[in-house]
């Protein structure tokens, strides 16, 4: 078929079809032929099956008008098609891990602080330990955004650059579970259980999206069981601790967590910053240390947050000349400070630390000296430091005009009592989850 | 006197960059990953939406956008990584229901696995969408977001000519100014009144003018 049986076959359908159906279901085909047969490729199964019911017949009235007789519509791209130097094109069902590491994703690029130390150490005690049964599997978890799948790579970056004839597999669990029911269509669900049994480490990211399947979930623990077997390395990321995850099966929850287990929490401020100054750096961009501070200091939740900010910067004074400074970040990020100043204010901070120590917002503002009260007015003070742009007077006057050296020792102690007690640093993390979460 | 019979061609196959009034235009095509593309209603949104696939198709790249969502299922996301550019347009109509934010999410995954360019719009910030999957929140947070241009009714006056002169009439200024003060100012309003100004100047054999805009919006 020659280009032009197509074009005005595109033409035709344009004028007949809604620009919705035309945009949606034909725009996108693309088109292979010969002397003998026109291939048409969509680009998934559903605008496949869309075009089947609806449109098929009228494109094959158009390309036979214009000479051509045989019309087949496949599901594919022409980029599979040159790869394969083979005209006979089949529908791509290649279950293979198809996914590359991110080779920025290294130990080096990773930002360490105290919210993540633990997880980074356990990560590079695998990569120089393989299937090492204490850190096997190993599971990162905590919240979106805060660097788990960063850390992934960097093992498998780590142990390709040791050992480059490993088999590393990195795939992320809603594919796994594609890649399985299309095995299972095209019956070579043989094919696929092997694969996954013979690699040398398996990287699986966001495994919470497993539970959705049951199958795949029996498949998984085979795969799984397997793999640890034969002193494989699994390596697992996961939003939550497995025991949250609903409808994960029983025997799964314990299998993930009985190597390591290491959890990501949000950044403190120093972490921030040096996160910001890592990336600049990475992007070849001058930013003024007080810009990293300012934009560390709004945007606390996680890490993809700070550098999806720091690129709409950059973008920004790429995009209109000007050097980057306070007033560009300003006007860059105004949509998203407005909402962040909104979000953590003094008032909201004490509601929400009074609630978690079951005590009343009135005793936050209270006098009262005893442990129960004084210790989360502590908090509340030190959180409103970190998590709010107020002065410490500012703050003071919010606690019923307390000084704003009261507020300093509240800070500093909290400090102090973080390092000495776990509990207490626990409470503390909790709370900054649940304000900036 | 018999009119002549204009084909029905509709106005976004020529949404262009060449034909779109504003700075949002560069922005958008410097973007080599995820996009997010914001602002009101009629303001841009799909006309840049589609001008990007247009380029992509000129450089033949492959390029789909997406509209009417709730018009599909959520499976129409699945495996549309194997395109170079998706354009998604309001997006917002969706967020909140589960199936379409999960296949929105591992499309963005398995896009930025192949790098390719996703392009989703809506008419807020992304920080203000009442997303409910948290990875898919963080994700479209970190998106390099691009806000669609508050035009002036002299810059719209500009786009409207653009875009007649692109398809082969002049809209004089006068006339232009005209609609400015008669239709409702908003960009897709403008276009819709300009496409029945094109079918009608067509129609009758003669020049956009006044007299022939009154006539044909009943004023």
């Amino acid at each position: 078929m020659s280009s032009s049986v197509w074009q005005e076959c595109l033409r035709s359908l344009e004028s007949e079809l809604s620009a919705r159906q035309f945009n949606t279901c034909i725009k996108p085909l693309q088109v292979v032929s010969d002397s003998k047969l026109v291939k048409l490729l969509a680009p998934n199964k559903y605008i496949k099956d869309q075009i089947n019911d609806q449109f098929l017949s009228r494109i094959k009235e158009l390309i036979a008008a214009g000479g051509d007789k045989e019309v087949l519509l496949e599901v594919g791209s022409t980029q599979y098609i040159s790869q394969e130097q083979n005209n006979a094109f089949v529908e791509r069902e290649s279950f293979y891990p198809l996914l590359d590491l991110n080779k920025e994703f290294t130990f080096d690029s990773f930002v360490e602080g105290r919210s993540n130390q633990i997880a980074r150490a356990a990560a590079v005690q695998v990569a120089e330990n393989i299937g090492g049964a204490s850190y096997n599997p190993l599971l990162l978890y905590g919240g979106v955004g805060l660097g788990k799948t960063h850390l992934m790579h960097a093992v498998g970056n780590s142990i390709l650059e040791r050992n480059p004839h490993l088999n590393v597999a990195y795939m992320y669990s809603q594919r796994f579970m594609e890649d399985m029911v299309r095995a299972i269509e095209h019956g070579t669900m043989a094919d696929f259980t092997q694969y996954y049994r013979s690699v040398d480490v398996l990287l699986m990211d966001d495994i919470q999206f497993l539970a959705k399947g049951m199958k795949s979930q029996e498949e998984f623990f085979h795969v799984f069981n397997r793999l640890q077997e034969g002193g494989r390395q699994v390596i697992l990321t996961c939003d939550r601790y497995p025991k949250e995850i609903e409808g994960l099966e029983v025997r799964l929850e314990s299998r993930f967590v009985w190597g390591m287990t290491a959890t990501l929490e949000p950044p403190d401020l120093e972490t921030r910053v040096a996160i910001l100054r890592k990336k600049a750096d990475s992007e070849a961009t001058e930013v003024p240390h007080e810009v990293a501070f300012f934009i560390a200091e709004r945007i606390r939740s996680n890490v993809r947050e700070l550098e999806g900010a720091l690129k709409r910067v950059i973008a920004n004074a790429r995009f209109t000349g000007r050097e980057i400074s306070l007033e560009q970040v300003r006007e860059s990020l105004r949509d998203l400070i407005a909402i962040q100043d909104r979000q953590v204010g003094i008032e909201n901070i004490q509601k929400t630390v009074a609630d978690y120590y079951k005590i009343r917002v009135s005793d936050l503002h209270s006098k009262k000296r005893s442990v129960s009260v004084a210790r989360p007015r502590q908090m509340a003070m030190a959180l409103s430091k970190e998590l709010t742009s107020h002065s410490l007077p500012e703050i003071g006057d919010s606690f019923s005009g307390k000084d704003h050296t009261t507020v300093l020792h509240a800070v500093r102690r909290i400090e102090e009592l973080r390092e000495a007690k776990p509990d207490i640093d626990q409470d503390y993390n909790n709370l900054l989850r649940i304000l900036t979460g | 006197m018999t009119g002549q019979l204009a084909l029905k061609f509709p106005l976004t196959s020529d949404a262009t960059f060449g034909n779109y009034i504003g700075h949002a235009a560069s922005k958008i095509r410097t973007i080599k990953t995820l996009a997010y593309l914001w602002g009101p209603t009629q303001s841009g949104r799909s006309h840049l939406l589609q001008a990007l696939c247009h380029e992509a198709n000129d450089n033949k790249r492959s390029a789909i956008y997406l509209e009417s969502l709730w018009e599909y299922e959520a499976e129409l996301f699945n495996g549309l990584e194997s395109m170079s550019v998706i354009a998604v347009d309001d997006i917002d109509t969706v967020i909140g229901a589960s199936d379409w934010e999960l296949a929105l999410f591992h499309l963005i995954n398995a896009v930025s696995d192949k790098q390719g360019l996703l392009v989703v719009s809506a008419k807020v910030p992304a920080n203000q969408l009442a997303v409910d999957l948290n990875d898919l929140r963080s994700r479209l947070s970190s998106a390099v977001a691009v806000h669609t241009d508050w035009l002036s009714d002299q810059e719209k006056l500009q786009a409207l000519q653009k875009r007649a002169k692109f398809r082969g009439f002049t809209l004089d200024d006068d006339v232009g100014h005209f609609l400015l003060d008669r239709v409702p100012r908003n960009m897709g309003s403008l276009m819709e009144v300009l496409g029945r100004i094109e079918l009608e100047t067509l129609n009758q054999q003669r020049k956009a003018t006044i007299p022939l805009v009154k006539r044909m919006l009943g004023l």
